[in-house]
Parts: C-alpha cells; sequence; structure tokens
C-alpha cells in the first residue's frame, strides 16, 4: 500500500565532493588526549593510575555492567589525570588525560588470530575482548548482536553513509579494502547468516567496482541501494533489501548488521592486533578552511583537528560546530569536546538566520518519515500537552533522523518539537513510575 | 569565534513556503489572463477587462484588510502580509465567481472571507474552511441579485440552455447515449469545453490551462497527487458506473469531470493543505468524500455545481478524517488501509444508490441550437425582425437582427429555391458569429427552398438563425407571402402602447412542444434587480396564457405584491390590445412583468 504512505524517504543533496577526493590527513598527534570514560550511558571504570606509563594498545578502561567493553590508549605517555567534562554527546563524563610522548610505543593487545581457523565461539569471544563497537554512531557493543544469531537470513555491512557531507567510511574503506573484507568474513562468519552482502550507495560507481572485485569469490554480495535519506538508517536499509519491516531488532526480520568501519575495525584487529586508537573523520562543511578526511587518535580535541584542517574561514564569525553530519550531528556550543570512538564527522557550517514561517499542513513531514510518524501532528499535539494523543501517534518511534526539519517548507524546527514531546512523555511516564513506587 | 547552538538537524532543503505560494500565483494569473483574453474575445474586451478589474479589486481588497487587521492587532504589517498570503485567496476567490458579480458584492466577500475565514481562526495555517469557497459561498448566498445586469445579458442570457451546468440540470443530471452528442453540440463539443468556448465561473473556462497549471504544480511538488488524482478517477468512475445504469456513455463521466468547477477546485481548492487533511489516507478519504459530494449536490440540490460545497462540507470533516488515520504508518499499515477502504466503500455506496434511484432523465426542448427538425417555413423567425425588399428578378435585399447586430444579405430566388446568398453586412461578434457565415456554410443554403430543413450552425446559433430567417423570408416573399408586417397601432392605454423601454425586456423561445402554445422566457428590469418569467402565450390567438416568475429580484416585501398569485392570475387571457392595471404599491415590478407579458406578445406576433 505504498499508494498510502509516500515514499518515507528523500534524497539530499550529498555535499560529499568536498571532501571525497582529498587526501586523508594523517600527522595530527595530539600532546595530551583525554579518553571519554563512557559507553552509551554507561561509565567505564578505568584500569590505570595516575603516573603510570601506557603505550599504544594498552589496556586502560573497561565497560563491565551487563555489557563487557574494553578501551585502549591511542598513544604512548603517562596518564596524567581524570576531567570531568562535556562530551560530543553534550553529556558530563570523566575523561582519562594521557600525556602524549610522541614515540609512538606499541604493545600488542592481543596475539595474532586466524579468524578462518578459529571456532565460532572463540570467534565471539575476540570480538568481545578486542573492544570492538558500533563505529556508525551508536557505539555499541558488537559482540552482543552476535549472541543467539538464530535464523540469520542476511548478514548486512552498512557502507551506505548517507548523512550528507560525511565520507570518513568511503576513505577508511578506500584505503583499507582488505581489512574490510577480512572483517566482514569474520562477522559473517559470527552472524550464522545464510547470505552476506556490502550495502552501498549506487552513486559510488568506483568503490563499487573495488569492492565487487575485493569480494570476487565470498559469499559476500554487493548490493547498492538508491542515493536517499536515511538509507543508511537499519530499518530503513533492511526494508530496502529484504522488504521486511521489524519491531524492535532487525534479527526479527532475520538481520544483522554491522557498519563497515567497525567491520575494518575487526579487520585491523584480526590481522595486526590493532585494537580502536584512531578515527576517520570528516572535517567539513562550508565554514572550515581546508575541508578534508582526518586519522586521529581518539580523545583529540575538536579544536586542534579544526586548526589542523586550516581553521575557520575569514570573515565568519558564528559557526555552528557539529559533531557528525549536519543532520543528526549534535551543535557543540564549544570546540572542547574530544573525539569518541563512535564519532565519524566534525561539520562546521556558518550560522544563518532563518525565514519561519507558520505551518501550513503541506504534509511533507508525514511523507517523508522514515519511522511512518506525523510529525507535523506530534508537533500539535505536544503544543496542548494532549498525552493520550501523542501516544496513540507513536511519538517514540522517533529516531530523530531530522527528514521533517529538513523538507520543511516552512523552515519549524520539527524535529526539535518532536524531541520535546519526547522529552515530554519521558518525564510523564517517569512521574508516574514513581507515583506506583508510593 | 562564536560557536551557536542549534537543535538538530541544520541541513534544511531550499524549498520554501513562499516560494509555494509564489508558484500558486503564477498559475492563478496565467488562468486569469486565459480568462481575460478568452472573454475578450468572445464577449468584447470590456468583459475581458472586467475579469481582471475584478482580480484587482479583490486582491486590494484582501490586502487592505489585512493590513488593518495587523494594525489593529499591533503585529508587523510588512512581515504578517507577506507570509499570509491573502492575495492568493483573492485571486482564487475572484476565479471561482461569475463575471457579472457586482463589485461590492465581491469586495463584500473579500472582506468577510479575509476576517472570518481565516483571520479570526489565527491567519494562514489555522483557519477551518478554504476562504475562498468561504467567500463565494457567501457571494452565492446572499449576493444572488447583485449583478451588473449588462454583464449578465451579454455574457449568460446568450444561451438558450444555459451554462453547461444548468444545461445538465434541466435534463435531470442525466443523459442517454444517443441524446448526448445533440447536447454537448451546444457547447461546441468537448474540444470547446476544454478550451472555455463557454461562460462559467471566471477561473472556469480555460481547462487545458488548469490541467497545465496542476502539471507544474505536481512537477514542482507544491501540491499533492494522492488528493487531486483520487478526486478526479472516483468522480469518474462513479459517474461512469452510474451513467451506464442509465444508458449514457463514457461521455457523461466525461462530462463530470470536465464540466463545471472540477478542474479548478481540484487543482486550486482541494490541494489547499490547509483546510484539507495531513496523511495520505486521510486525503484519499477526503477526496472520496469530495467526490461523492460533488455528484449528490449536482443531482439532488439545487445549487449550480456541487464542487464548492463538497469541499466546505468535507472541511468540516478534516480533523475527524485526520484522527482516522492515527497510528503509526508502517506498524499500523492494514488498519489504516481497512479504514480508508472501509469509509470509501460506504460512502461510494451510499452515491451509487442515490445516482440509480435518485435521478431521472428529462427531455427540455433545446431551442435554436443544435440540429434542427423544422421546416424553413415553420420555424419561428420573430425574434430576428426579418425585412426583405425585392430588387427584381428574383433578387431581394433582406435584413434581420442576429445576436449583436443587424445582419445584411442579398438573396437571389429562382423557381422557389435559392440561388445565391451573399451576406453584404455582417455585425455580430467577430470570432464567434462569423462561422456562420463562412463561405462552406453558406453554400448550405444553395438549392433550399420552404420545405428545406437547415440545422443552425452550432456554436452560432444567433447568427445562424438571421441568415435562415433571411432566407425564409426572401423565399416567402418570393412566393408572394407578407414577410414584414409593421405592427397596427395598439389603442390607447392598452398594453401594447405602453412605453416599456426602460424595463428594457427580452424575451426568448423556451419551449414550444405544444404548438400554438409558446413558451418564453423573459427578463425585465424591475425596482431594484432584474426579474425572470416564463410566459405561455398562444401564439396563434396572440393570449398569454400564464406567467410564472422564475427569479424575484426586487424589494422583498414591496414588490412582491406584483408576483402574488392572484396578480399573476390577471395575466390569463391578456392580449396586446387589452388593457392591465398596475399592481398598486409595487408598480416598478409591476411593470417589469407588463413588460414581459407585452415582450412576449409582441415576440409572439413576429414584431
Amino acid at each position: 500500500m505504498s499508494f498510502l504512505t509516500g515514499p518515507m524517504n528523500h534524497h539530499l543533496e550529498g555535499h560529499k565532493e568536498i571532501t571525497k577526493h582529498a587526501d586523508v590527513l594523517k600527522t595530527i598527534d595530539p600532546d595530551v588526549v583525554w579518553i571519554p570514560l563512557v559507553n552509551g550511558n554507561a561509565p567505564c571504570k578505568p584500569l590505570v593510575e595516575i603516573g603510570d606509563e601506557v603505550k599504544v594498545g594498552t589496556k586502560i578502561a573497561e565497560r563491565n555492567d551487563h555489557f563487557y567493553l574494553p578501551l585502549f590508549s591511542p598513544v604512548s605517555g603517562t596518564v596524567t589525570g581524570i576531567e570531568k567534562f562535556m562530551t560530543s554527546g553534550m553529556a558530563q563524563a570523566d575523561h582519562l588525560r594521557i600525556q602524549n610522548d610522541h614515540k609512538h610505543t606499541e604493545v600488542r593487545a592481543f596475539p595474532a588470530f586466524d579468524a578462518e581457523k578459529a571456532s565460532w565461539e572463540e570467534l565471539l569471544e575476540f570480538v568481545k575482548n578486542a573492544g570492538m563497537l558500533g563505529l556508525g554512531g551508536a557505539g555499541f557493543p558488537t559482540y552482543v548482536k552476535y549472541l543467539k544469531p538464530e535464523n540469520v537470513e542476511l548478514f548486512i555491512v552498512n557502507a551506505v553513509e548517507c548523512e550528507p557531507y560525511l565520507t570518513a567510511d568511503y576513505k577508511n574503506i578506500e584505503e583499507n579494502i582488505d581489512l574490510l573484507k577480512t572483517g566482514t568474513l569474520a562477522l559473517y562468519k559470527l552472524s550464522k547468516a545464510k547470505k552476506g552482502c556490502v550495502a552501498i550507495k549506487e552513486d559510488k560507481k568506483e568503490q563499487i567496482k573495488a569492492l565487487k572485485e575485493t569480494f570476487a569469490g565470498t559469499p559476500i554480495e554487493i548490493r547498492t541501494v538508491p542515493d536517499l535519506y536515511p538509507m543508511g538508517w537499519e530499518r530503513t536499509l533492511v526494508f530496502q533489501l529484504t522488504g521486511r519491516r521489524y519491531d524492535k531488532l532487525p534479527i526479527e526480520a532475520g538481520c544483522i548488521l554491522n557498519n563497515a568501519s567497525t567491520a575494518i575495525a575487526l579487520g585491523n584487529a584480526i590481522d595486526n592486533g590493532h585494537p580502536i586508537t584512531h578515527k576517520y573523520l570528516t572535517v567539513s562543511g562550508e565554514a572550515i578552511r581546508n575541508p578534508q578526511n582526518v586519522y586521529v587518535p581518539v580523545g583529540t580535541k575538536a579544536h586542534e583537528i579544526i586548526d589542523a584542517c586550516g581553521g575557520y574561514i575569514d570573515g565568519i564569525e558564528d559557526v555552528l560546530l557539529i559533531a557528525g553530519g549536519p543532520m543528526m550531528g549534535r551543535t557543540i556550543p564549544n570546540d572542547q569536546f574530544v573525539i569518541a570512538p563512535q564519532n565519524n564527522g566534525l561539520t562546521v557550517l556558518p550560522t544563518e538566520d532563518k525565514d519561519e514561517v507558520k505551518c501550513l499542513r503541506c504534509g511533507r513531514c508525514t511523507e517523508t518519515c522514515p519511522s511512518g510518524l506525523q510529525p507535523v501532528r506530534i508537533q500539535m499535539s505536544a503544543a496542548i500537552f494532549d498525552e493520550a494523543e501523542l501516544n496513540k501517534l507513536y511519538v517514540m518511534d522517533c529516531i530523530e533522523c531530522g527528514m521533517c526539519t529538513y523538507v520543511c517548507p516552512s523552515k519549524i524546527d520539527v524535529t526539535e518539537n518532536v524531541r520535546r514531546a519526547k522529552n515530554f512523555i519521558r518525564a510523564r511516564m517517569a512521574s508516574r513510575a514513581k507515583e506506583a513506587k508510593k | 569565534m562564536k560557536f551557536s547552538y542549534r537543535p538538530s538537524p541544520n541541513f534544511r532543503s531550499k524549498r520554501h513556503t513562499s516560494r509555494i505560494m509564489m508558484d500558486l500565483t503564477v498559475c492563478l494569473l496565467a488562468v486569469l489572463l486565459c480568462s481575460a483574453v478568452s472573454y475578450s474575445i468572445i464577449y468584447g474586451p470590456a468583459i475581458g477587462i472586467r475579469a481582471i478589474l475584478m482580480a484587482a479589486v479583490s486582491v486590494i481588497t484582501a490586502e487592505a484588510t489585512e493590513a488593518v487587521y495587523f494594525k489593529i492587532r499591533k503585529m508587523d504589517i510588512k512581515k504578517e502580509l507577506e507570509h499570509s498570503y491573502g492575495w492568493v485567496t483573492a485571486l482564487i476567490l475572484t476565479l471561482i465567481t461569475r463575471i457579472d458579480v457586482s463589485y461590492y458584492a465581491l469586495i463584500v466577500a473579500t472582506i468577510l472571507c479575509i476576517i472570518v475565514g481565516k483571520l479570526v481562526f489565527g491567519g494562514f495555517g489555522q483557519n477551518i474552511f478554504n476562504p475562498a469557497a468561504f467567500g463565494e459561498a457567501i457571494i452565492m448566498n446572499n449576493f444572488a441579485a447583485s449583478k451588473a445586469a449588462d454583464v449578465t445579458a451579454k455574457v449568460y442570457d446568450t444561451l438558450s440552455g444555459g451554462t453547461p451546468m444548468a444545461a445538465m440540470n434541466s435534463y435531470g443530471w442525466i443523459i442517454e447515449k444517443a441524446n448526448f452528442p445533440d447536447f454537448i453540440q451546444q457547447f461546441g463539443g468537448f474540444s470547446n469545453m476544454a478550451m472555455g468556448g463557454y461562460p462559467s465561473v471566471i477561473g472556469g473556462s480555460c481547462a487545458i490551462v488548469i490541467l497545465l497549471c496542476g502539471a507544474f504544480l505536481l512537477w514542482r511538488k507544491d501540491i499533492n497527487y494522492h488528493l487531486s488524482c483520487t478526486y478526479l478517477v472516483v468522480l469518474f468512475v462513479m459517474s461512469l458506473i452510474v451513467g451506464l445504469y442509465h444508458g449514457a456513455g463514457v461521455e457523461y463521466a466525461l462530462f463530470h469531470v470536465l464540466g463545471g468547477g472540477v478542474l479548478f477546485g481540484t487543482v486550486f481548492m482541494m490541494t489547499d493543505p490547509v483546510t484539507t487533511p495531513i496523511s495520505i489516507p486521510g486525503r484519499v478519504i477526503f477526496a472520496v468524500g469530495c467526490a461523492a459530494l460533488t455528484m449528490i449536490l449536482r443531482w439532488r440540490s439545487n445549487l449550480p455545481d456541487g464542487v464548492l460545497f463538497s469541499i466546505l462540507l468535507m472541511n468540516m470533516l478534516t480533523p475527524a478524517i485526520d484522527r482516522l488515520s492515527d497510528g503509526n504508518q508502517i506498524k499500523n499499515r492494514k488498519l489504516i488501509r481497512n479504514k480508508v477502504l472501509g469509509v470509501s466503500a460506504v460512502i461510494m455506496l451510499i452515491t451509487l444508490l442515490v445516482g440509480f434511484f435518485g435521478i431521472e432523465a428529462k427531455h427540455p426542448v433545446v431551442s435554436a441550437s443544435g440540429a434542427n427538425t423544422t421546416a424553413l417555413k415553420d420555424e419561428d423567425f420573430a425574434a430576428n425582425a426579418v425585412e426583405c425588399t425585392a430588387q427584381g428578378n428574383g433578387v431581394y435585399l433582406c435584413k434581420a437582427k442576429g445576436f449583436e447586430g443587424v445582419n445584411e444579405a442579398t438573396i437571389t430566388v429562382k423557381d422557389g429555391k435559392i440561388v445565391g446568398f451573399e451576406v453584404t453586412a455582417f455585425h455580430d461578434t467577430p470570432g464567434v458569429g462569423d462561422m456562420a457565415t463562412a463561405e462552406a456554410e453558406l453554400t448550405r443554403y444553395n438549392g433550399v427552398s420552404l420545405d428545406s430543413i437547415i440545422d443552425a450552425t452550432s456554436g452560432a446559433s444567433f447568427t445562424s438563425s438571421s441568415l435562415r430567417a433571411m432566407a425564409a423570408a426572401a423565399l416567402k416573399a418570393d412566393a408572394g407571402e407578407p414577410v414584414s408586417t409593421a405592427p397596427a397601432a395598439a389603442p390607447e392605454g392598452s398594453l401594447g402602447a405602453e412605453d416599456f423601454s426602460a424595463n428594457e425586456p427580452y424575451c426568448t423561445v423556451w419551449t414550444n412542444t405544444n404548438k400554438p402554445e409558446y413558451v418564453y422566457k423573459c427578463t425585465a428590469k424591475g425596482f431594484e434587480g432584474v426579474n425572470k418569467a416564463l410566459v405561455t402565450v398562444n401564439k396563434d390567438e396572440g393570449k398569454v396564457i400564464a406567467i410564472e416568475v422564475t427569479e424575484f429580484n426586487d424589494t422583498k416585501g414591496v414588490g412582491d405584491a406584483a408576483v402574488a398569485e392572484a396578480e399573476l392570475a390577471r395575466y390569463a387571457g391578456l392580449t396586446l390590445d387589452a388593457k392591465i392595471d398596475a399592481t398598486s404599491g409595487a408598480s416598478m415590478t409591476s411593470a417589469s412583468l407588463r413588460a414581459m407579458a407585452a415582450a412576449a406578445l409582441n415576440a409572439a406576433a413576429g414584431n
């Protein structure tokens, strides 16, 4: 019944050509790095004391609640303290301060591993101990997805990168296509899936060709998807590839997905014994002098990366500094935050006035919402705090992809209004839970 | 360096509401221009200019009204005006208005629709009713009589059967397949309807231009195809089914789609997002409801067309329809789909039942146009006031009234047959009437005798009838029959001697099925407005049989003394030689009635 639903996606101007062909800047080596001691909302416990010497690859912290995730040092040097400041996720968190000695002394974090010969259990244990996490943005520990791979039909490596401006995955694949192969095959084995594929946007023609050559003779197919937003979102991608919808997790539709850079990180761990210490990061936007991709240690401060990219364009006094791409990335009102493993871009845009007018109920947001919601009606119900109606409109299904604000011809902050509606529902639910306890 | 905070996303499409409104404005102006041009060609430049002036008056009124409102509310006038888009409302209102509506009515309607229809609800984006439809409803319901009579006479009274909608109404909204070609021929066929060659509302004329605008707006993604397409398809399919049930063909369904305000409403009014549901399922239900109401109102109500009120009625239901599509479009897709199908099915079933059992074909007589079945000698050319003078050798110089002026021709008759027909003076509308005087048309008169049957030239019936009148008169003169008789002087004080020139009475033959009874459709100015009546005359005896007032536009409570049943009964048996007193206390209205009676009798007498 697509006649009754609208496209649920939309083509966006990618602005990817700004950084797509520029070389990756790899010389950034900050004097100090700050490792955020947080994964998701969970704190990570430091395993080193102040004054300890660390090397590249030393395990320095771990998350050990219901999930396990180790963190590794990206530089060699001395631990000099723990400081609390704002992360790129706009939350206050402890950061482990490491003074860089610029010697790059390495310690092998884990011994060489043969993924092909290893048993499924050994492979899962390796992925867990290697500290693999979703590098596409979520930062979710990777091994958790593979704990019970039952009836998996399709394993998907997500190389779609639908967020505008970002080309970090593209450059990462370009430079590490062999590691992508190793990591993808290992994850495919782990998924016990009947079929495997790498999903990539149809406009990246050269990379599709390279991927087809690399994966020739393996069970992994290369599947192209249209240049639409949010094609990289799990639900949209699964629907595009299989025609199936699911309620909570992609496994319900027989799919397991991982980001391409996560697969590359796993390949790097298997082939080279390297944990996740560095990140490919796109620095782009209309307010940065030298837009390009950078390869930086985790924990590098944003302003050092901006400076390395030539700073802001002269004459621009007011910018939006966004951790990530402009659709889903958060605007951070300072440049003192550090790069976490799940970050993949810094977008710097000049701040412009917007010409907001009244909503004309055109319904564009309803037609393009990938979650099948009616943002404009959520907005109207939120304005009168109609909790019952908001629940009927499934407000909590919103993933804040930003589409409704993007398409709005009246330039209303629809996504933000829906976000507030979600916060309102959360607050109501919390207060009711409190009442129930009494 | 300043780091600003803005909630995500910080990426927006370039499309702006103002751009959508500009696209709409351009399209509306295109439609207006086309109407003005086609009116200028058909009815003369004054009518074309009037269309543009009406639009200008309405736009200025709308903007002024909004400016005053914003001033009183102490808002930023310039900014609010820019984002209130009042001119779009004004343009649409003008385009769904008839060309003969007075400026006064248009101004009042504009003010009311801007204030009551839009601003009091909170302005643009908040209104419940389509403001333009609201304004037109005001004009239709309250200003039916506030018309520029000269424009009415020039544009609308020229059509023997009225506008296509009114003509269809006189057929009971159903026409059997066999009769359809004759019917549609009155309006020059579908091609002429598509090009706007018949009077309707100002913007209803140029179907082609409206469709092009629709295509343009769809391409620019300014309007949504779900609503428009569903509406047109449902309207077509339902009228097709009902038509087939009653023995009509596909043309009947096509007429429903092409006629009246359907296309304009589809492109410019139903697509108004403010007053229609937000979700696509909601829009589909809205469209189905509109289509059903359009048809039911056409079939069963006495409104000229159902489109306008179907939109207004569905506007009321918009919030309820929106609630029908509550839920997640993915998770509840089956439920939502079933709701749409269920509601649509019920609506369509009701409509079909009304269509099957609620309408019945009628067979009015269409006069002076289309296929002719009367021999030349029996045709009634009284209205043409024909005169012929013999020049010898069977050559006659003839004069006869056409549509606007008197046409002249030189006709040569030999052995009771026409052998030469040359138009020497043409004073009808160029581009219209001259279809009848084209060479190919004139050759049809070769060999014509008084017993011949000559069809009228379609689309130029008035000019054509002046030519046929001259042909008949020349043939009659050649046969020694008298053709032009000066009216005998009427006795002093009699109806025939009264001077009704101030009433500007005008009569056309409505039906003549019960010969010698002729029904004349007459208009005459009363005190405030133009009154209309059907006057039945016994042509042979020159007597009024009955007078029936069909439209009364004089002062209520005063003038209607003259149209009371007892008063009208006085007209029965009236002749031109008889004397009839004015109704005391309602002399002006009475004069208009007497003028119409006299005009009908005069017409019957061939004066």
